[in-house]
């Protein structure tokens, strides 16, 4: 149920023709394939992530961004699974960190992403909200754990009246990340 | 997990928008309340470059200085300055009308008159500077 097209294969189920609707494909192969499936969505994240860096701020708020790395981690915890989209995310985290080449910002962006999954995979598993409340609370627990992170880094109480805004911008951010995942996803679905 | 993706927009996605709107609002106006109770600091009047007064910014008042040229009628309105009237020529000080934050000044060249928001000690713009 939770990888990626999965029946569209018909290879050799010499294993067992019973009615478990189990996966054709031999254990290995599935492993495989979600490793494969992984490393697409965090290499997708990686492009995304810097794809977005290149372009214009769409906000004038340091710190608020669209987030479009997001979707790969949300596509993933949908597909893949809570740790899988955990891993997807710590991977790109650290890759775009590297990339990026300043460790401030990659201790901020990878403790940010994990909160944010977390709390994104605990929200879709419960039968409560929607992909797109989903994504907007990942946005919150997102920019707020970011904006913690970076007051416990630089040190300056100041930065504590920066909250409420960053809050407020993870409102639409979230819902057009969630939208369009919502979009994915019901897309991968169809075309299976 | 079709189902779950697909899921509209339901109840708790509204409570939770609403919970963050109404967390950042209560945010925001406990920030604002705050500068507003005397965190904005104290107003020094200075004239000729020697201080003469030193008040605070709360309540509604107009104080009167006496400048080089004649005198300046300043008004104190819950934590805001303005001038009023000034015995100079070009009223720019007038005209530059209301500051509020610590760092801000209002000056008047011809009748040797600056008007300047002092931060109190522990607020955040304090440490700013």
């Amino acid at each position: 149920m939770r990888s990626i097209g999965r029946t569209s294969g018909h290879v050799n189920t010499a294993s067992g023709s019973d009615s478990r609707a189990v996966s054709p494909y031999p254990r290995v192969d599935l492993k495989a394939r979600k490793v494969g499936a992984m490393g697409m969505l965090v290499a997708l994240g990686l492009l995304l992530q810097i794809v977005e860096g290149s372009l214009p701020p769409v906000i004038p708020l340091p710190g608020a961004k669209l987030g479009l790395a997001n979707l790969a981690t949300l596509v993933a915890l949908v597909y893949l699974g809570p740790l899988e989209a955990l891993g997807v995310n710590s991977l790109r985290c650290l890759l775009g960190g590297l990339l990026r080449g300043s460790f401030v910002g990659l201790l901020i962006s990878l403790s940010a992403g994990t909160a944010a999954t977390v709390f994104m995979a605990a929200l879709y598993f419960l039968p409560l909200f929607s992909l797109m409340g989903v994504s907007i609370a990942g946005a919150v627990v997102h920019n707020a754990v970011q904006l913690a992170v970076a007051l416990w880094l630089v040190g300056f109480p100041g930065l504590r009246h920066y909250l409420p805004f960053l809050l407020l911008v993870a409102l639409p951010t979230g819902a057009v990340i969630g939208w369009v995942a919502t979009r994915i996803s019901t897309f991968l679905s169809d075309s299976r | 997990m079709k189902k779950r993706s697909g899921r509209r927009w339901t109840w708790a996605d509204s409570l939770l928008v609403a919970t963050v709107i109404a967390l950042s609002v209560f945010l925001l106006a406990q920030d604002m309340s705050r500068s507003h109770q005397g965190h904005t600091g104290s107003l020094s009047v200075r004239v000729n470059g020697a201080e003469t007064m030193r008040l605070d910014l709360s309540g509604r008042r107009e104080v009167g200085v006496r400048g080089w040229q004649g005198d300046s009628v300043f008004e104190i309105r819950d934590g805001s300055v303005r001038m009023v009237e000034s015995a100079c020529p070009d009223k720019l000080c007038v005209r530059s009308g209301w500051i509020s934050r610590p760092g801000e000044s209002i000056v008047c060249l011809p009748n040797r008159v600056v008007l300047e928001i002092k931060a109190s000690e522990g607020g955040p713009d304090a440490v700013n500077r």
